[in-house]
């Protein structure tokens, strides 16, 4: 699964550690998420699609290999 | 999503203390006689197994408690070190407990194994006692160092 989160945030020009804040998560999760190495959950998807006004598809897409 | 059994983030420095405390007051009682260690105390015990002596249930006993001393503050430290919060606990920290939690117990297993092949008598029996404090020691270790590379890949990023 890859995700436009890093865009969205630059979009909106704010920081991993304001974001973070912001949906009350660690700074450390917004990271792992942006680089891929950790899949939130659907809960923290939503939140995060809330806050940028999007659709939860938008900000997260399914990859070929997701598929298999 | 809330994270249960986690005692709070304040727990963490007295916990780090209580098992440097012990530590540091076994290697010390190697060189100086500590009578509260070396002494015997008496203690109910629910069973009691001593040299020399008959066992039983439920019986007042004399005996040494230094060994029960040192677990009781070890243990008690680094229970308070690795299950307290961290100041953000949030789904990822909790996946990260998860996984140290995981590779901690894989560890300790293929430690008892090795030593099981390798090492033999009194020896293993000490490596068994040792065996009490890895699941948690390893534990708070790994977690630490997770949660301190994820801190430093967090901060190169703007």
């Amino acid at each position: 699964m890859k995700n436009r989160l890093k865009v969205a945030r630059a979009e909106k020009n704010i920081t991993q550690e304001e974001l973070a804040a912001e949906i009350k998560v660690s700074r450390q999760t917004i990271n792992a998420i942006e680089t891929g190495k950790y899949v939130p959950s659907t809960l923290l998807a939503l939140k995060m699609a809330k806050y940028f006004d999007m659709k939860v598809e938008a900000l997260f897409i399914l990859e070929e290999s997701d598929q298999e | 999503m809330k994270t249960q059994f986690l005692l709070p983030h304040s727990f963490k420095l007295p916990g780090i203390l209580l098992m440097i405390t012990a530590i540091a007051v076994s290697v010390l009682e190697k060189f100086v006689d500590l009578p509260i260690i070396s002494g015997n105390v008496h203690v109910f015990a629910i069973y009691a197994s001593e040299i020399f002596k008959e066992e039983g249930f439920f019986k007042m006993i004399s005996t040494g408690i230094g060994f029960t001393l040192f677990n009781f503050v070890f243990i008690s430290g680094a229970m308070m070190a690795a299950f307290s919060r961290l100041k953000t606990e949030d789904e990822y920290i909790s996946r990260l407990r998860l996984e140290s939690l995981v590779w901690a117990v894989y560890a300790n297993f293929i430690i008892i194994f090795i030593a099981n092949i390798a090492i033999y008598g009194d020896g293993f029996l000490n490596v068994m006692l040792l065996n009490m404090y890895t699941v948690p020691v390893l534990f708070f270790l790994r977690f630490n160092y997770l949660v301190f590379k994820t801190n430093k890949l967090a901060r190169n990023e703007k």
